[in-house]
């Protein structure tokens, strides 16, 4: 097909200054305070304070993510909250993950295309964020706070073409990226 | 038109006349038809040949329980397309399958002349000699499915997962009101129903509804909450009501063939109606016989008769509804009733209309080849024999437990006035309405969907708005049946067909009984009754009924089989999606990709899904040349390949060195901060899982490396010892590898051409020892300088935050350009870690042997009491101390490169072996063939001959030590 098959647009969207902190929840908690970042009150959600979201994904793990231009002060900032907090860690994570946005009415349906996970609005409202599989790899998936409807997808950098290119198949549209020749050299007895 | 579309009725569309053709002949059809209801129209009531012995056959059922397949031969060519529900295709050209030359002379109808030859497994105990596979081909080809076209058709399939509160299977009176009251009362509801319009047997049989029907469908479209889903079938029941589902030509999507779902549903209402039966007789598989049932679908959803001339031969009373369409649209008709006598009630309107009734009789046979042309109808003692060209038969009604047995929830259980089974009850949140429940007229179906959606509901917390229950005229319902199996023949050679689709006879059940294999669950194997295309929809009650009056049991006693996905037949195209060729399996890519491209690099999965330059091929290159010659850059000048797949996790917290002592075999609690340790870690059964470098970045902080493919296991297992073994631990695991790319420079030549980046820190052997590692920055790139070596040479593994890592590379290129550096890929890598015997995991690394076994047993600290594995290694050992040990292995033809994982035995015979090459790689140092390998006892077997077993032919090694290259490691650590 040449024309998308559902009304959504599907874009890769510009690095992201984003970083992982583990710990124990009070450590972490108590570290991103520090740090001036807003502490999201429940699992799965996504607390927002002006450019800067920072995504509760797991008991013992959050996401902090920014514009690009906001990576050094961010690091900066984390470092200092970080330093003085042993039982809990945090890494820049900018250049492992690419994200996505898919946008539009038929949003859910192309995601669900790989997604086992249930994205509509009433069980994952906006603001959620929550790590499924997404195509046989791992993926977050946010749905947008502000608009509607709007996902948002964070994959591991390296899987970035094989998503991309599952998701403008999902829509209909041709496959913009391709593996390596996935031939080995055969095996013979003699070179 | 031809002689048998009705003037009217039928939900097809009278205005486009289709041409089509089938076996040749060019005929007309209409939308809104199906390949059988478009043959039937134009009086080709032959459409096939039946499985076995190529016997003529019509159809039987009207829709799924049918088992006539088709090849359609354009558009889009594909085989076994189920001729009672396949759309008719504008310019279709369709084919009988296993026929030649078509299903009216088919010279396969030969295999019936040996057909006392071919009984019930007969393939087990015949053409055993000289071997069965002599004979295969030709059975296989002879069996009656079809041969997947040369250019066969790729179906546009889309997968999709979906939620939802309330799935609601079937369409029919049950389903509608089971989604009206989930719909109205506000759930998220799913209707699926096979026929491209809602209603049920309400169209088939033509029940006057008033117009409830269209209300409630209108109804159910107007609501957000409800999705409708026509021309789709529930086929599998999971684990969780998690439901496959296949929807055809999906109504939003013009591009695709099938959209295949996987549902999750909060509550399962399965409103799935029931199958007819037939009853046995003898030849009772002519064309022109056919489910009374089947002869309603085709006068009333497809507005055509079947036949002028018709027997209803029935032991209940749903067949006279039959009787009447059929003498309604002006046909002749004579009723057989098996019964005594029927209520007044149901025979005065098929007086009025002119239908001749016989109670107390039974069809023996039926006559004809090619069609029916009469059957004998015994009554009491004599026997009369009615012409006609349509048998319409009803032996009762099975109500479609399918998706209830696949839930492993419910039994089944007999109904003795419906002489069905029936599911004993329903089981959580999995409901059973309607006819699927043995409660037939409509209106009770549709009042039974009611309670079984109020009943959903509740299980979910929603508060049902129950509709008023409608009033649905149904005058012949099939509330009381009297049983009727199969008519014994006159003739003993008669046969007696229970399953069309398999050719299975009452003479099989016999047969399979006197061999002893007297279950109903062997019976069913042995003869394949139930295994066919219809997967015994129609026949499977008869068979377990005639197996009882065989065996002297009640029917009820004889047992069932188990009924499993799929409920229809389904293509692979449509479950796998667009999963397919570039998008099977998931695949990586290292931020470098597009260089390797560019320079030509030949790209394979190498480990964990990673996309990696396998080799570099120059002009005229094959890839042992080339492995080759990367090779020898490397040992003789400079190399540089990319590392950034290989694991990498930062750890912190207080239990570092803790976790880093039960996790590895060496003591890493004195590792310096800037300096590394080599480690090999265990499984909890004491075999190699992994090994790699730790470095310890400062005081608090650590950088654990796995090897590429072990990189999600050792993760695994890092969470598994933190989150269950060792919760006490404080320890921050965070996965990296990603965020890195590496290039790694090797080779004599690589502290030059690092020197010549002009890196801000100090290369020298001094200040950047082995296992020390350095940050700084090479301009204005940050790297991570780790000094480690998988090659055997001097090595500089430098790491830069990806965004970082094209420019690197391209720096690395133009510095090394006065070097000779050159690219290098994982074949030379291979060859490279060989020599230097290096173990590598899926190579030596596989999963049965310890670290003694591969030669690091001197990593074993003994300065600490304990690690992960230990106790299971040590006790392995004590058990079995004829170990399989890493060695190296010289073929004595330098020339001959064994296969990898070539097996050992002795003096090459076909025996036990006694280990197998592990890798195997054209040495670029020796200029000959190298291996390692493991071998028993291996490490005590220096300098003896072992041999190789590969295909054709023997190959003799000597035994020698794993390493080929700078034994001392004097050149890693220069």
């Amino acid at each position: 097909m040449t024309t998308p098959r559902y009304a959504a647009t599907i874009s890769r969207l510009p690095r992201l200054a984003l970083f992982e902190a583990r710990g124990r929840a009070e450590a972490l908690e108590a570290a991103l305070r520090m740090a001036g970042l807003p502490w999201p009150a429940t699992f799965n959600t996504i607390a927002a304070q002006d450019a800067v979201e920072v995504a509760r994904i797991g008991p013992k793990r959050v996401l902090i993510m920014a514009p690009a231009e906001q990576e050094d002060g961010l690091l900066a900032a984390l470092e200092r909250a970080f330093s003085a907090n042993i039982a809990a860690d945090f890494v820049m994570l900018s250049d492992s993950f690419a994200a996505f946005s898919v946008d539009g009415d038929d949003a859910e349906p192309i995601l669900r295309q790989g997604a086992p996970l249930n994205l509509s609005i009433q069980a994952f409202p906006p603001g959620a964020i929550a790590g499924t599989e997404l195509w046989a790899t791992t993926a977050l998936i946010a749905r947008s706070p502000t608009q509607h409807p709007s996902f948002h997808v964070l994959v591991e950098a390296s899987y970035a073409g094989y998503i991309e290119s599952w998701l403008a198949c999902a829509n209909g549209m041709a496959s913009p990226n391709r593996p390596g020749t996935m031939i080995r050299p055969p095996a013979s007895l003699n070179p | 038109m031809s002689g048998r579309r009705l003037p009217s009725g039928g939900l097809i569309d009278r205005s486009k006349p289709i041409a089509f053709r089938f076996d040749g002949m060019p005929l007309v059809g209409l939308p809104g038809d199906t390949i059988a209801s478009a043959l039937i129209a134009n009086d080709v009531l032959l459409a096939g040949r039946s499985f076995k012995l190529h016997r003529p056959r019509g159809f039987f059922g009207g829709g799924y329980d049918d088992g006539i397949m088709v090849e359609r031969v354009a558009p889009r060519a594909a085989t076994n397309q189920l001729a009672t529900v396949t759309p008719l295709e504008p310019g279709g050209d369709y084919r009988s399958v296993s026929t030649w030359p078509n299903a009216r002379f088919d010279l396969g109808a030969v295999y019936g002349l040996f057909g006392r030859l071919l009984p019930a497994g007969f393939y087990y105990k015949t053409f055993m000699l000289p071997t069965f596979r002599l004979f295969e081909p030709f059975i296989r080809r002879a069996a009656g499915l079809g041969r997947v076209p040369e250019a066969a058709w790729e179906p546009v399939s889309e997968a999709r997962f979906g939620d939802c509160d309330v799935l609601v299977a079937g369409g029919g009176a049950a389903g509608l009101s089971a989604a009206l009251t989930a719909g109205r009362s506000g759930a998220h509801v799913i209707l699926v129903d096979d026929g491209a319009s809602l209603g049920g047997r309400m169209i088939t049989d033509a029940i006057d509804d008033g117009g409830w029907r269209a209300h409630v469908q209108a109804e159910l479209a107007s609501m957000p909450n409800v999705r409708i889903m026509p021309s789709s079938t529930v086929w599998g029941y999971h684990e969780h009501n998690l439901l496959t589902v296949i929807e055809r030509h999906p109504a939003d999507a013009a591009d695709l063939d099938f959209r295949h779902w996987k549902l999750r549903a909060r509550q399962v209402i399965v409103a799935a109606g029931a199958f007819e039966r037939g009853i046995a007789f003898a030849s009772n598989d002519r064309p022109g016989i056919m489910l009374a049932s089947a002869v309603r679908t085709f006068i009333n959803r497809f507005g055509v008769l079947p036949g002028q001339r018709a027997v209803v031969f029935t032991n209940n009373a749903s067949a006279y509804g039959t009787a009447l369409d059929l003498a309604r649209n002006g046909a002749a008709v004579t009723l057989v009733d098996s019964r005594a006598e029927a209520p007044p009630e149901d025979m005065a309107s098929l007086k009025a209309a002119g239908v001749e009734l016989i109670f107390g009789a039974q069809v023996t046979e039926a006559h004809g080849s090619g069609r029916i042309k009469a059957v004998d109808v015994a009554v009491g003692t004599q026997t009369r024999r009615l012409p006609c060209d349509l048998l319409a038969l009803s032996g009762g009604w099975n109500p479609a437990f399918h998706l209830a047995s696949q839930t492993r929830q419910t039994r089944s259980v007999w109904h003795d006035e419906l002489h069905s089974f029936v599911a004993a009850h329903e089981a959580g949140d999995f409901h059973i309405a309607g006819a699927a429940r043995g409660l037939f007229s409509a209106s009770e179906a549709a009042a039974d969907g009611i309670r079984a959606s109020g009943e959903a509901l509740g299980r979910i917390g929603i508060k049902p708005h129950l509709p008023v229950a409608p009033d649905l005229p149904d005058p012949f319902v099939a509330r009381k049946v009297a049983p009727l199996w199969f008519v014994p023949p006159k003739r003993q050679s008669a046969k007696l067909f229970v399953d069309f689709s398999g050719d299975v006879t009452t003479a099989d059940l016999g047969l399979a009984l006197r061999e002893g294999y007297d279950s109903i669950e062997l019976v069913k194997r042995y003869t394949t009754a139930g295994m066919g295309v219809d997967q015994g929809k129609s026949g499977n009650v008869n068979v377990i009924a005639i197996v009882g009056a065989m065996t002297g049991q009640a029917t009820d006693q004889v047992g069932t089989t188990t009924f499993r996905p799929p409920f229809v037949p389904i293509e692979f195209g449509a479950m796998a999606g667009q999963r397919s060729r570039e998008r099977l399996y998931p695949w990586r890519h290292t931020p470098l990709t597009d260089w390797h491209i560019s320079a030509g690099a030949v790209m394979y999965e190498a480990g964990l899904r990673w996309q990696r330059p396998g080799y570099y091929p120059q002009a005229g290159e094959g890839w042992q040349a080339a492995a080759s010659r990367e090779a020898r850059a490397v040992r003789h000048g400079v190399g540089v390949y990319d590392g950034s797949p290989l694991g990498k996790f930062q750890l912190r917290g207080p239990d570092v060195p803790a976790l880093l002592n039960l996790l590895y075999l060496s003591d890493f609690s004195k590792l310096a901060p800037r300096r590394g340790k080599y480690g090999v870690m265990l499984s909890d059964d004491g075999l190699v899982m992994d090994d790699g470098v730790v470095f310890r970045l400062d005081e608090t902080r650590w950088l654990l490396h796995s090897s590429t493919g072990a990189a999600d296991r050792v993760y695994g297992h890092l969470e598994q010892i933190l989150q269950i073994h060792r919760p006490d631990w404080t320890v921050s695991v965070l996965p990296i590898t990603t965020q890195w790319a590496n290039a790694t420079l090797c080779g004599p030549k690589a502290r030059d051409v690092l020197a010549a980046l002009n890196p801000d820190f100090d290369v020298s052997n001094t200040a950047l020892p082995f296992m020390s590692l350095v940050e700084g920055r090479v301009g204005d790139i940050p790297v991570r300088v780790c000094r480690v070596s998988w090659t055997g040479e001097l090595s500089f593994e430098l790491n830069t935050p990806a965004r970082y890592a094209e420019a690197l590379w391209q720096r690395v290129m133009a510095a090394g350009e006065a070097f000779g550096i050159t690219p290098v890929g994982s074949e030379a890598n291979h060859i490279l870690r060989v020599e230097a015997g290096y173990i590598s995991t899926g190579h030596e690394v596989d999963g049965t042997s310890d670290a003694i076994d591969l030669g690091l047993g001197a990593l074993i600290s003994k300065s600490k009491p304990d690690f992960l594995g230990k106790r299971s290694m040590e006790i392995r050992r004590r058990h079995d101390p004829e170990r399989i040990e890493l060695v190296g292995f010289m073929p004595l033809s330098p020339t001959a490169l064994v296969p990898e994982g070539a097996p050992i035995t002795p003096n090459g015979e076909l025996t036990d072996q006694e280990g197998f090459v592990s890798a195997s790689v054209m040495s670029v140092v020796h200029q000959r063939a190298i291996c390692l390998g493991l071998l028993r006892n291996g490490q005590a077997r220096m300098g003896t001959v072992v041999h190789a077993r590969v295909r054709d032919k023997v190959i003799p090694m000597t035994v020698v030590p794993p390493v080929f290259h700078d034994a001392d490691r004097a050149r890693v650590k220069s």
